[in-house]
């Protein structure tokens, strides 16, 4: 949730918190899908800005891929890393896939890691 | 000689198996329709027919993500064009043999968190993502017969699941007690899961391009013609675990062959970016991991 201008608002935005005026009486519900002629009243009303579904919120991360990131410390999962390689070491190939392997886990521990 | 008398070990028990899991009879038919050079996308059309439930699969898989095919596939016909006679018959196989295997109830217990279908699945998924970028990469094998031979490379465990249960728990006991690496700690026992998924793959009358990589992704023969895939296979599953997706059973890295990487050209492969392709589309290919989780443990 997010809150927008009513100078900014579109129409096909959703509500994300029931309208209401001072008395409390509700005047668009929770979920309502604005149309050109709901912002022409919202601006009328003299609201200046309300909450609307999806705007301005990071948008959600993407699901990770592979060793387990969320909650971790980089040296954790680089551990895990490691353990994988303890039988192949001298293989140079295989060095420079862990190098790109842990390079990707810093990455990703930078974006969604720690607790 | 240890390899031969676990080959001979497996083919004496694959013979012995009264129940093995056997494929939709429409896959079977559809193979034999792909080896006819006149087959019309009509015949296809027709065996798939006779089983919707397989028919619905399809179409889900080749309206997934994973395939990105512009616009919605309605129809076999449709899915048929855009896939291609073996693409349709290989997701067919691949929707197929997630259903297949089913723990029973007794050894889902035995084996616990040591070796969980879903993690298995998710292993094998990953084998076949990375086995199906390769082979377009590098031109070796048509996109989705490589993704069923990555998908079913470790088919064999499954067999030693259900019949040769006391020994597979040993071999993972072996594996996360004493640090040995699956492959060598089957061997001591005169096992194979190589051999035992390509016996298997045999059975199901599949082509010698699906069973050979599946039966030599440890140990490749490099003249024979599938070797390219069997490479593929053999780096993919490397890869996957490297990557830390799914479970196999241990958590090493298996030998990478020096045979392997020369025929795919490891050496020029930018690692950083392969790992981008697949984790976006290991994402992609959710879509075969609702199908593991329809099937259950």
């Amino acid at each position: 949730m997010g809150m927008v201008k009513a100078a900014e608002l579109k129409a096909g935005m959703t509500l994300a918190a029931p309208l209401k005026d001072l008395a409390g009486r509700t005047l668009l519900k929770a979920g309502a899908v604005l149309t050109d002629r709901y912002i022409q009243h919202i601006r009328e009303w003299g609201f200046e800005e309300l909450a609307v579904q999806g705007q301005g919120e990071p948008a959600p991360p993407p699901p990770v891929v592979g060793y387990q990131i969320e909650g971790r410390s980089f040296a954790a999962v680089a551990a895990e890393v490691e353990r994988r390689w303890s039988r192949s070491a001298g293989d140079a190939t295989l060095s420079r896939l862990k190098a790109a392997v842990l390079a990707r886990v810093a990455e990703l521990v930078r974006l969604h890691g720690g607790s | 000689m240890a390899e031969a008398d676990a080959l001979q070990r497996m083919r004496d028990l694959i013979g012995g198996i009264r129940n093995l899991p056997t494929l939709p009879i429409v896959i079977a038919r559809l193979t034999r329709l792909l080896a006819d050079p006149e087959t019309s996308v009509k015949q296809v059309t027709e065996v798939l027919a006779e089983d919707q439930a397989l028919t619905a699969k399809i179409l889900k898989l080749a309206n997934s993500a994973y395939y990105g095919f512009p616009g919605q596939i309605a129809s076999v016909d449709h899915a048929v064009v855009m896939l291609g006679f073996g693409g349709v018959r290989d997701v067919a196989l691949s929707a197929s043999v997630i259903d297949l295997f089913r723990f029973s109830p007794k050894h889902a217990a035995e084996l616990g968190a040591r070796f969980a279908a879903p993690r298995f699945w998710e292993h094998s998924i990953a084998v076949g993502v990375a086995t199906r970028m390769l082979a377009r990469g590098r031109n070796l094998a048509e996109p989705e017969e490589a993704f069923v031979a990555g998908l079913l490379h470790d088919i064999g465990k499954l067999i030693m699941v259900e019949h040769l249960a006391d020994e597979f728990l040993e071999i993972l006991r072996d594996c996360q007690r004493r640090g040995r690496p699956f492959v060598a700690a089957e061997a001591d026992r005169e096992i194979s899961h190589a051999a035992l998924g390509r016996l298997l793959i045999d059975e199901w009358k599949l082509p010698e391009r699906i069973s050979g990589p599946v039966g030599f992704h440890h140990h490749l023969r490099v003249r024979r013609p599938t070797a390219g895939v069997t490479a593929a296979v053999q780096f993919a599953d490397i890869f996957a675990r490297a990557r830390g997706v799914g479970w196999a059973g241990d958590d090493f890295l298996p030998p990478l062959e020096p045979e392997a990487a020369r025929l795919l050209a490891l050496d020029e492969l930018d690692f950083g970016k392969f790992i981008q392709d697949f984790d976006a589309q290991m994402l992609r290919a959710a879509v075969f991991m609702e199908l593991v989780g329809a099937a259950g443990p």
